[in-house]
């Protein structure tokens, strides 16, 4: 069920009703969020929901047991039964084909009442690195299986191809569930955060449930922190004007971004990475400057419309993107890129490997193997794996150059100079990301490579899908240079009712009448 | 009260000045192809074009007038109802890609057909019957009531793809135990809505001027297909592989269902043999469906193959691959998708040579 869908708008608008009339009990609204949220996410397939029901049985348990509470029989037995009876309900409609997997659903319960038994014999401290470790282990398990497991296995059989040894037998037909990084990393969060003794862990089941599955940001994030995106299940959210009013603004710029820049440019890009080789230095150019703006409007769009349908229903997701394409240095970058996933990798990656603790060569390779998993995050591709070396790569030159300690020392300066080089710093940042997003986009290895040579051609830069491009990025830049300079993000509320009414009405016609003509779905749903 | 009144006020002007602003917003980023169709209803049942109306049609490619005359066709002459000795008259029946939609009359079928047959030395006269939306039953309907009249020597019958689901949708006819069989008198769609809000000088100025207007009712017709596919159980598809018409366009087909297919047939053997009875030859002009600038394939092959085989008939596809070349348009491609001048040409020059061969042998009927 993609946003922008006549879909999802009739789903939401029942939903609303619903969620209204249960404003003064919040049991029932924590009840009415998981269930819509199950059936938002089982409109692409049910059977998926059997991962989110297994993901919130192991952690409501791993995060009591992290916390180094003693897990009681009935909480094993609250876990156990939902697992069973919703993996059972979630593969009803399938089960003659599917049916088999409930297998796996019951092997897990056995492991769930294995690591209770034997965590009974343990000291306080083993038993909550135990129940941790199991978090991680099982959430990493389900994720390496659906995400990882083919591109390993197709790794392996090109390996053994180059050596004559036929591994054909390991690869597998598996479907990549929708967003199944997002809640295995939020999940994981809640279960880390309970063992470091950053938030209680919640004995009641449905609320965590809810939580794992909230549908604003089930499949494409913010990948909320269970310390500031829990607690909200656990008061009753207040329905007020201002919350849908400026949650509906939100949610309609990232619908724009979403229908009327990215989906619009899109083809572009995607013209100019089918066959690099077939085209001109100018359209690859117009390919690479559409894919930019396309994975951010395509992203933050989506994020923008997650936090503002959540706000509407009183609930606040943390921020995810703050104008990344005006950042000076790769750190600023991804202080501003992603910025739930970001923050994830720094607390719970880059800080268990010693962070900066340990030197300067220790540090430069913790960031390094922090950017490759994280770029391993994004897909099972060796592009992937490029594209989080490369940013990690740019992470330690800058530190090497302390370049920024350096910005920070440069804050007293005259403005026109301090413009200047933060303008040439802005624009030699966004020249490497560009060059980053030609990694990430490339099919392959080949064709990153013919496609960066073809840049530099001296043909076709009148081509007039550069022209096309700048037109539907135009908007987003004005809107951007507004945001940066009040330094609001929501600046529009801010403004006189008369400007107000007119940005509202750009943005409604620019929906209306300018959406492109097929329909995408989001970048990130396959991540 | 007072409250209530000014918050009245404050509303309206909002809206107002919503209006105003999208106007203005599609002019600067979307500008909206300027298509109206003036059509009434007539006593026979069905639309017709509004007798004596004169409209423009503007799109970023082309700027026309359409000028309809007394008898509800477009021409630029009255046409007696009696026929002057020696003379072949063709009835022309379909949509409008007949009306010559988008292109200025001299460039338009019906004349560059009656200018070529001229040429061959032929004296005859087009009587452009065509509608915009028509489908093979309302142009059944109109022949009847509207065509044989003129004693034609020759009825030519357009075949688009929308006529499958137009036949369908119209409700005109039904099939019942393999033949043909009336199933309502009328096929009037938004027509009596259309006639009211004519009276209104703002909405008739607005068909032709507004780009609000005309990207609304694009939209809502879209939607309307939409609704009414989806509750026929299929989806409306366009006809346009590569790029998607404009929503509401004459160029939208509806879905091919096998007892729209059947249904069709029989309207065409219905009305080849309405035309027999009448003493009047009878061809087919297929109005291919356009792929890409290079490549096209007949709206017949919707009926199967073969369908139009013991007919008369012009298809046009094979001469439209030889004249296409990547930077010619042979179908307007900003508006409704119309044929351009060029098109339009090539396929009278087909419908001529066709024609003289089956004039030629027949004497005028009288």
């Amino acid at each position: 069920m993609l946003f922008q869908t006549p879909l999802f708008f009739a789903f939401f608008a029942i939903f609303f009703g619903l969620y209204y009339l249960t404003r003064k009990s919040l049991r029932l609204q924590n009840i009415l969020i998981l269930i819509g949220s199950y059936i938002f996410y089982g409109a692409w397939d049910e059977r998926f929901l059997v991962l989110i029901i297994a993901s919130t049985a192991t952690d409501y348990l791993a995060g009591l047991g992290a916390a180094g509470n003693r897990i009681t029989n009935r909480q094993v037995g609250t876990a156990l039964g939902y697992l069973f009876v919703g993996s059972l309900v979630a593969l009803a409609a399938q089960w003659e084909t599917s049916g088999q997997y409930f297998w796996a659903v019951l092997g897990l319960g056995g492991i769930l009442v294995g690591i209770e038994m034997l965590s009974r014999r343990m000291s306080d401290a083993a038993r909550r690195k135990f129940y941790v470790t199991s978090s991680v282990v099982i959430n990493l398990s389900i994720l390496g299986v659906f995400k990882y497991l083919n591109f390993f296995a197709e790794s392996l059989v090109a390996l053994g191809d180059t050596f004559g040894i036929g591994f054909n037998y390991v690869t597998l037909e598996i479907v990549l569930p929708v967003g199944i990084s997002f809640y295995t990393f939020q999940t994981l969060s809640y279960t880390i955060d309970a063992y470091r003794g950053n938030l209680k862990p919640t004995d009641r089941f449905i609320e965590l449930a809810a939580f794992v599955a909230f549908f604003p940001q089930l499949v494409a994030g913010p990948v909320e922190r269970a310390a500031h995106l829990l607690p909200q299940f656990d008061r009753l959210r207040h329905l007020n004007w201002e919350n849908i009013q400026t949650g509906l603004a939100l949610f309609a710029w990232g619908m724009f971004k979403k229908v009327v820049i990215a989906d619009n440019i899109a083809p572009i890009a995607d013209q100019a990475f089918t066959d690099p080789s077939l085209m001109t230095a100018g359209q690859l150019f117009a390919g690479l400057l559409a894919f930019t703006f396309q994975i951010y409007c395509d992203f933050s769009g989506y994020s923008d419309m997650a936090r503002g349908s959540a706000r509407m229903l009183g609930f606040d997701l943390m921020l995810n993107f703050n104008l990344p394409y005006v950042s000076r240095t790769p750190s600023e970058f991804w202080r501003r890129w992603h910025i739930s996933l970001s923050s994830w990798l720094r607390d719970y990656l880059y800080i268990s490997l010693g962070g900066n603790r340990g030197g300067a060569v220790s540090t430069y390779r913790n960031l390094s193997l922090t950017m490759i998993l994280g770029g391993l995050w994004h897909g099972a591709s060796w592009t992937f794996v490029l594209w989080g070396t490369y940013h990690g790569l740019l992470l330690v030159i800058y530190r090497i150059f302390n370049i920024d300690d350096w910005l920070e020392g440069f804050k007293n300066r005259a403005m026109m100079s301090r413009v200047a080089i933060n303008g040439l710093l802005m624009a030699i940042m966004f020249g490497f990301t560009l060059i980053g997003w030609l990694i990430f986009r490339a099919n392959d290895m080949a064709s990153l490579g013919t496609y960066f040579v073809g840049l530099f051609g001296a043909e076709g830069w009148t081509d007039p899908s550069i022209v096309r491009v700048l037109s539907y990025i135009a908007p987003l830049v004005l809107v951007q240079i507004i945001q940066f300079r009040m330094r609001d993000l929501e600046f529009f509320w801010r403004m006189p009712k008369f400007i107000r009414l007119n940005l509202a009405l750009a943005v409604l016609y620019g929906l209306l009448f300018l959406p492109a003509l097929q329909t995408q779905a989001f970048i990130y749903f396959d991540f | 009260m007072k409250k209530f009144f000014k918050i009245s006020v404050k509303w309206a002007l909002i809206g107002l000045y919503a209006l105003v602003f999208g106007e203005f917003f599609l002019r600067a980023f979307d500008p909206q192809p300027m298509m109206p169709r003036y059509v009434t209803g007539a006593p026979d049942g069905i639309r017709a074009n509004i007798p004596n109306s004169v409209y423009r049609q503007w799109t970023p490619e082309v700027d026309v007038e359409v000028r309809i005359n007394s008898e509800g066709m477009r021409a630029d002459r009255e046409i007696p109802v009696e026929k002057a000795p020696d003379t072949y008259r063709i009835v022309i029946l379909g949509d409008s890609f007949m009306m010559g939609y988008e292109v200025d009359l001299k460039d338009s079928f019906a004349w560059l057909l009656e200018e070529g047959l001229k040429a061959e030395g032929l004296k005859v006269e087009v009587i452009n019957l065509a509608v915009s939306g028509f489908g093979t039953a309302e142009e059944l309907i109109a022949l009847k009531e509207r065509g044989l009249k003129y004693k034609p020597d020759l009825v030519l019958m357009e075949w688009h793809t929308t006529d499958v689901d137009d036949n369908v949708r119209s409700g005109l006819f039904k099939m019942v135990d393999g033949t043909l069989q009336p199933a309502s008198s009328t096929y009037l769609p938004g027509v009596e809505l259309t006639d009211k809000l004519m009276k209104i000088p703002l909405y008739e100025w607005a068909i032709s001027n507004s780009h609000f207007y005309s990207a609304i009712r694009e939209r809502a017709a879209a939607i309307i297909k939409d609704i009414l596919a989806t509750a026929r159980g299929g989806t409306a598809v366009a006809d346009d592989a590569n790029d998607a018409p404009p929503a509401g366009a004459d160029t939208v087909a509806g879905e091919i269902t096998d007892a729209g297919v059947a249904l069709s047939h029989l309207l065409v053997d219905a009305l080849a043999k309405e035309a027999e009875g009448a003493g009047a030859a009878f061809m087919v002009l297929d109005v291919p469906v356009r792929l890409n600038r290079l490549d096209y394939r007949a709206s017949g092959n919707d009926l199967g193959d073969g369908a139009f085989a013991r007919y008369p008939y012009v298809n046009p596809v094979e001469a439209f691959k030889a004249a296409a070349a990547p930077d010619k348009k042979l179908y307007f491609e900003e508006g409704h998708r119309h044929w351009t001048p060029e098109g339009n040409r090539i396929v009278a020059d087909l419908a001529v040579r066709q024609a003289t061969e089956i004039l030629r042998g027949r004497v005028p009927v009288n």
